[in-house]
């Protein structure tokens, strides 16, 4: 064999093992890109997107203010963000409950344990949910009703994203120049909606209730009903996503906020945090927003 | 199986023009009418009451005859929409201002009329531009996405209309389906 080897011209053993060489490297980059396909197929699957090939970048920004109350009671966490394109984003702002005890001490704990729980599966929603009623049901322990807290909070992966919500904090989404709060609110105003509307009647007395701002749910609250999206919403170019306590929506009509998408995370958060100041309401609660943009290009 | 919530609400008004009929088939036939759209310059109750004993009664006749059956009593001003749904696939007839929704994969799109196959937990939304009206598909699509069930995501969205509209806008009509064909079935 290696005589017939040596036999050969030096031209045609250079041409063979150039062959062969090529042959590798031919073999090579089909498996490389074999494997990613798949890979990326099985994403593609998995977030139930029709793959266009482009992850949005998200660009953040946040005020967090105390207004006419004695104590900050609003908590927040944005994940890390240098983890995006792995573990997606997750921002969350736990509002302690006024004229309770321990508001702002529950709404830390709480955003703790949110971070406690990083990095979150984006497909495991069921379980995210169950894992933040375990949280509420921890602080039931701790506390025994002496206070409270809402939870608003978002999990953005691969240009969808999923809610997760309790009590009555906002996650607003501004798209094509119109405002949504996504999340329901969980208080008392729904409970009468609902009555009045099987009853075959509108529904002003819901409003003017005095107590219907009054949470119905609440993290403290024993085995809370926790909002969450089963399935995750599609994100586009410029949607812009503000999970706020209510102080910001108290201050703000959330159907004008869509007036407030400038080009970018932190011009929005300023003109609205500007705004609120200006505005200078005699018992304006603590305020504290998280604004999310996303957009086309590099992160 | 096709789980099924229906709202028809006076909206502040002394009369309820709407009508909804359904017929609880294998497949689920449905007949919207929206009599109190603006565009109605008469009321016509009378056609729709035909057109209703037409869907009432066509259990088993195919989904095209009744289409035609409708459009026979119905004027050509008529606004309205016949849905027949099963697990496997949907099929609408409408016409002027009431249209179907699909919350899907992300997002929420109007159904166009015709034919169209379905997936276990596609959730489907029926009703009259009054009540999408107030309604951002955001909205419809995360409401669909957080309820347990049809009613509660019809639930979710009355609340949006009230918070806007104190529900004293005139009629309010839809139907939320949820394709459910993930049922538990014990063996004997």
């Amino acid at each position: 064999m290696f005589d017939q080897w040596e036999a050969l011209s030096t031209e045609l053993r250079t041409a063979i093992v150039a062959a062969l060489a090529l042959l590798a490297v031919s073999l090579f980059l089909a498996v490389w890109v074999g494997y990613n396909w798949v890979k990326r197929k099985k994403m593609t699957r998995a977030s139930g997107r029709k793959d266009n090939g482009e992850l949005l970048s998200a660009e953040i920004a946040y005020f967090h203010e105390k207004g006419k109350r004695d104590k900050q009671e609003d908590s927040f966490y944005i994940s890390p963000v240098d983890e995006y394109d792995k573990n997606g984003l997750v921002v969350c702002v736990s509002d302690g409950m006024g004229g309770m005890r321990f508001g702002d001490e529950i709404s830390h704990d709480i955003v703790n344990e949110i971070k406690g729980m990083w990095p979150l599966s984006f497909f495991g929603n069921e379980k995210t949910a169950d894992d933040i009623r375990k949280i509420s049901n921890m602080i039931c322990s701790k506390y025994d009703f002496q206070g409270g807290a809402t939870l608003a909070m978002i999990h953005i992966y691969n240009n969808y994203m999923n809610i997760y919500s309790v009590g009555d904090s906002d996650i607003i989404l501004i798209r094509d120049g119109q405002s949504t709060i996504l999340n329901p609110r969980q208080n008392y105003v729904s409970y009468l909606v609902k009555k009045l509307v099987r009853e075959g009647k509108e529904t002003q007395d819901a409003y003017i209730n005095s107590k219907s701002r009054a949470l119905v749910d609440f993290m403290g609250n024993k085995d809370p009903r926790v909002i969450y999206t089963t399935e995750a919403m599609k994100l586009t170019d410029g949607d812009v996503i503000i999970v706020s306590s209510d102080g910001l929506t108290d201050a703000i009509p959330w159907n004008t906020l869509a007036k407030y998408n400038h080009s970018g995370a932190r011009k929005i958060a300023y003109t609205i945090k500007q705004t609120i100041k200006s505005k200078k309401i005699p018992k304006q609660d603590n305020y504290t927003a998280i604004m999310v943009r996303m957009s086309r290009g590099v992160v | 199986m096709i789980e099924y919530y229906t709202l028809m609400h006076r909206g502040g008004r002394d009369d309820y023009l709407d009508n909804v009929y359904i017929n609880h088939g294998e497949k689920l036939t449905a007949f919207l009418y929206y009599g109190s759209s603006d565009r109605t310059t008469e009321v016509r109750s009378n056609e729709a009451k035909l057109a209703g004993a037409v869907v009432s009664g066509g259990r088993g006749r195919p989904f095209d005859e009744i289409a035609s059956d409708v459009a026979m009593y119905m004027g050509n001003e008529s606004e309205y929409l016949l849905i027949r749904i099963s697990n496997e696939e949907v099929m609408i007839d409408s016409r002027g201002g009431v249209y179907a929704m699909i919350a899907k994969k992300g997002d929420v799109r109007r159904l166009p009329n015709g034919l169209m196959k379905l997936d276990n937990g596609d959730r489907i939304v029926c009703g009259t531009t009054r009540f999408y009206k107030k309604l951002t598909k955001p909205a419809i699509y995360t409401d669909a996405m957080i309820s347990f069930s049809s009613e509660e995501w019809m639930d979710f969205m009355v609340c949006r209309i009230s918070e806007q509209t104190m529900l004293s806008e005139g009629n309010l009509t839809a139907i939320t389906f949820i394709v459910r064909n993930d049922e538990i079935r014990i063996k004997e």
